[in-house]
């Protein structure tokens, strides 16, 4: 137990530095004049003209060793400070803060919406495998994954905003701004965690301490929300994070669609204008976070499971 | 048939006896076995890539042909599906639009499909600190999301098919690998390993004569499900203008172009959509009836 | 091999009321499948009393385990009673809706079974567990449940209860697992305890323990018990009577300590040889031909091409042409065997009176 924790700190702790080492050198890869480009980044200003050039890559100490290099931009990193935004000139780490925040209250919305649909939906699926609403829904989880993201969203503009009038087509001012990316975020996910908990739950239905349960009297309904849920859930956890993690920024094109300010527009948005410092402390950012996420998830899954948590399966 | 129990796990490792049914009658069985969405992926699949191969030869029109006179024509006579916003026939740009995405995710599939297969046999063959590493080094890659990965080597590379395979490749190759290194784990365990080993077979004999032919239809399964990720990762990505560039006529791009004119004209949204959509399905049909167990 | 437990010495064995509890009535259970389906009890009929012990006894087939799912109408999907009655003070469960189902399991009939680690949730504390049949059995005031758990717990003979209301399954040792059963089935005041081969997955020493345990219990709320068991020193330390299954049917039944002392069916006759484990003449171990066969709905006796009486003196016309019927020998006992002398028949002679 304590030496898969070890491990996994390691392999973390290992990670978060070469991603930085990756994040540090874009800027000596993609053309152009690497001091120009991170003096740009620290200066927040774009006019430089060719002395001030000189003279600031000798005070800034850009001819020093890239690993003296490295440690101090790590070290201004560490403490989020990641430059100035070629585009907006406003520091970086708050413009990354502040998406993440949006990217994550939109990405648990989908994902909670899709939990919300798919626990029921694959448990009662589970009560009757073979049944005929069983093969009506994993006909549709079939299907539903093929959906691109960017063809269900124009359509579900022109049919709820546009013909219907009932939510924005795009933005992000309050909660009913949330609804239709969410819905069209969370159709994926949807599909797989009813698959997940639908599979589980066929598992968890055959169990042993279930027909206990029921010869102690609990009705069926009760069984299941008592002591199959739980069970059954299990997979589905892993799997939640595994898609939280996927949508901090991997969200980028429903979010350019609606127009959404986070991590996904974000990273779009420094690329097309090759904003260098919003690409660097956005690749951080989301590596480093899906790997925290996975981490969490697998600690999580722990502690709902006792067996493992205290040590007796490894 | 003695091979009946095998059958389910390994169609296609059979070598061939005398006397048993040819491949198709084989294969035809087998697709009866499954769901019929199976044999409707594999129809779809089949139309659809022969309307791509012919499509420069059957469009009615130049795809690229613009007229301002017929902006956004509604369906006609002379056009099935109407026009898009510059005049371009919506039918003939669809007939051609899917060539460079499916191109694209079929080429970088070929290369997941080969280089996670080498790596996972390797891995389980090697075994100790190699396995280790590699399969550490899947753990990992396979936790980030893929088009994040990839808008980040289109910053770092700068755009271009190229560096979109490679992008793709980077993160695609490591459910393959997981694949088939449980596969090649659990193939080795099989007394007929041991027995080959036993007389004699060389590693690389065995992995060629054994461990590959019985890894082929999982592995199958898996590349037809990523097949449809991987369009629609690749639609996505020209959707928002890193992909296939304009004017080369792409349903994604035509998708994205026909956004400010989905109330006029719904179908130019429709439409492309649609031709992703039903590729993505039918291959994910195909993915899906291979992988499952049990038929219904 | 002896389990006979110290204080239950034959003349201390309590009179068992009268009252008739559980009437099962010609059960029959099947599995239906593709074109046929296959009957795995075939018209089962067993009476239990208030305060009684019965030991269901047969071996692994036999359909012991079926029955006393069927009992609690928790058969698995693929089976299904396709008739007979089970009357449970005079109600026939089988008619039950589902809401009365829920009333009467746990609350009237409670079941133990033979795997108690696996039997029990593993995320769900154990505490949690005994309380649910309490909750839904006897409303009681939400101040008083934990209480009453600890006292349930106590009861079972489980140490320092207090402290083990919060474990988990895999926390306890299979004898304190099945006390941690008992305690949760007990909790909703049943009449009746199925007991699914209770101890089997269990320690010798421990199997002793439990079945005390079980005693305990029944004398003390006029309990009655069906025994579901293949070890027939169970049966002998602690059932009232007793009733052999063989291939989905009772071959013999009756007060234990007669029907253990002296059986007389061929099949039973067979199983206390195997369990006395001990050697013949020739210096070997008894055990009986081959296992059940699968089930030939055909004439004649089941048990025929494995009976070993048969064997010895040679097989009767009758016992190929006709399946013979449960009957009375000695008054309170009943065998299902031509070769028995019985109310109904002589015992036949080998080779047959019908030519």
């Amino acid at each position: 137990m304590w030496t898969i924790a070890l491990k996994r700190f390691t392999l973390l702790c290992a990670t978060c530095v070469f991603i930085s080492l990756l994040a540090f050198i874009v800027p000596y890869m993609n053309g152009g004049d690497p001091a120009r480009t991170i003096l740009r980044s620290r200066m927040g200003d774009v006019a430089l003209d060719t002395e001030a050039v000189e003279a600031l890559r000798i005070s800034l100490g850009l001819e020093q060793p890239l690993y003296v290099q490295y440690l101090s931009w790590l070290k201004a990193a560490l403490s989020g400070d990641f430059g100035y935004s070629f585009v907006s000139r406003a520091p970086v780490g708050q413009e990354v803060l502040r998406s993440l925040g949006v990217s994550f209250t939109l990405a648990m919305a989908a994902l909670g919406l899709a939990l919300l649909v798919a626990l029921p939906m694959g448990t009662l699926v589970a009560l009757k495998p073979g049944g005929r609403l069983d093969n009506i829904v994993t006909f549709l989880t079939q299907s539903l994954v093929a959906i691109p993201e960017y063809w269900f969203a124009p359509i579900s503009v022109l049919i709820f905003s546009l013909y219907l009038g009932l939510l924005p087509s795009a933005g992000w001012q309050g909660p009913s701004y949330i609804v239709l990316p969410a819905l069209v975020l969370s159709l994926r996910p949807m599909a797989y965690f009813t698959r997940v908990t639908r599979a589980a739950m066929i598992d968890v239905l055959q169990a042993p301490y279930i027909t206990a349960a029921l010869s102690r009297g609990l009705s069926m309904r009760q069984t299941v929300v008592h002591h199959g849920l739980r069970n059954g859930s299990m997979p589905v956890v892993t799997l939640f994070a595994l898609w939280l993690a996927g949508l901090l920024g991997g969200s980028v094109v429903v979010e350019v669609i609606f127009s959404i300010p986070g991590m996904g527009r974000l990273i779009y948005e420094g690329v097309v204008n090759n904003d260098v410092p919003v690409l660097q402390a956005s690749f951080m950012c989301i590596v480093v976070l899906s790997i925290v996420i996975n981490t969490i998830a697998d600690v999580l899954y722990i502690l709902l499971n006792p067996v493992v948590r205290m040590g007796h399966v490894h | 048939m003695s091979t009946e129990t095998a059958l389910p796990l390994l169609p296609f490792a059979g070598r061939t006896v005398a006397g048993r049914p040819s491949a198709l009658r084989r294969f035809l069985s087998f697709a009866r076995s499954r769901h019929w969405t199976f044999g409707v992926g594999i129809a779809l699949f089949a139309l659809i890539a022969a309307l791509l191969i012919a499509g420069p030869w059957v469009t009615p029109y130049n795809p690229a042909s613009q007229s301002l006179l017929r902006r956004l024509a509604s369906p006609s006579a002379a056009h099935w599906l109407g026009t898009d916003h510059l005049g371009r026939d919506l039918l003939s740009r669809i007939l051609v639009g899917g060539q460079f995405s499916v191109l694209i995710a079929m080429v970088t599939l070929f290369l997941c499909v080969t280089i996670g297969t080498v790596v996972g046999i390797i891995s389980a063959r090697s075994g100790g600190w190699v396995d280790e590493i590699i399969m550490r080094l899947v753990d990992l890659l396979i936790s980030f999301p893929d088009v994040v990965i990839a808008i980040f080597a289109i910053a770092i590379l700068g755009p271009g098919y190229g560096t979109l395979i490679i992008s793709l490749t980077i993160i695609g190759w490591t459910p393959f690998a997981r694949l088939s290194r449980g596969l090649a784990l659990v193939i080795s365990a099989k007394e007929y390993i041991s027995a080959a080993e036993v007389l004699g077979c060389s590693r690389t004999f065995i992995i060629v004569r054994h461990i590959i032919p019985n890894t082929l239809r999982p592995i199958a399964a898996i590349t037809f499900l990523r097949f449809g990720h991987k369009l629609i990762t690749v639609g996505g990505l020209s959707f928002i203008g890193l992909g296939v560039q304009p004017p080369q006529a792409d349903w994604a791009l035509m998708l994205a172009e026909a956004q400010p004119y989905v109330e006029r004209m719904p179908l130019l949204v429709i439409v492309p959509g649609l031709a992703i959509f039903l590729t993505a399905l039918s291959v994910t049909w195909i993915g899906q009836g291979l992988e499952l167990k049990e038929a219904r | 091999m002896d389990k006979r437990l110290p204080d239950t010495a034959d003349d201390a064995r309590p009179e068992p009321a009268r009252d008739v509890l559980l009437d099962i009535r010609n059960l029959h259970v099947s599995v239906p499948g593709k074109g046929s389906s296959k009957t795995i009890i075939d018209g089962l009929s067993l009476q239990l009393r208030s305060g009684e012990i019965v030991a269901l006894v047969g071996e692994s087939g036999s359909g012991k385990s079926m029955t006393a799912l069927s009992l609690m109408r928790l058969l698995p999907s693929a089976a299904s009673i396709t008739g007979g009655q089970v009357l449970f003070r005079g109600r026939d469960v089988l008619g039950m809706s589902p809401a009365e189902l829920n009333h009467l399991r746990g609350g009237h009939i409670a079941m133990i079974f033979q795997q108690p680690q696996g039997m029990l949730d593993p995320t769900s504390r154990v505490g949690v567990q005994v309380a649910e049949a309490l909750w839904k059995h006897r409303r009681p005031d939400r101040s008083s449940v934990k209480e009453r758990v600890i006292k349930l717990l106590a009861d079972v003979g489980i140490p320092a209860p207090a402290s083990r209301i919060d474990c988990y399954a895999h926390e306890l040792s299979g004898g304190m697992a099945q006390r941690v059963m008992i305690a949760a089935a007990m909790s909703g005041e049943p009449q009746l305890l199925i007991a699914d081969e209770p101890t089997t997955a269990l320690d010798v020493t421990v199997q002793v323990q439990i079945l005390k345990l079980l005693d305990e219990q029944r004398r003390k709320r006029n309990l009655a018990i069906l025994l579901i068991t293949h070890d027939l020193s169970i049966v002998s330390a602690i059932a009232d009577r007793v009733a052999v299954m063989y291939a989905g049917r009772i071959v013999e039944e009756g007060p234990a300590r007669e029907i253990l002392k002296q059986p007389r069916h061929p099949y039973t006759r067979a199983l206390v040889q195997c369990s006395l484990l001990k050697a013949d003449a020739n210096g070997r171990l008894y055990s009986i031909p081959a296992a059940p066969t699968a089930l030939a709905t055909g004439q004649g006796c089941r048990f025929l091409p494995r009976c070993p009486t048969a064997a010895a003196n040679g097989i009767s016309a009758h016992c190929l042409e006709q399946e013979p019927q449960l009957s009375i020998y000695d008054a309170s006992c009943m065998a299902r065997c031509w070769a028995v002398a019985c109310n109904d028949h002589p015992a036949m002679a080998a080779s047959g009176t019908h030519a």
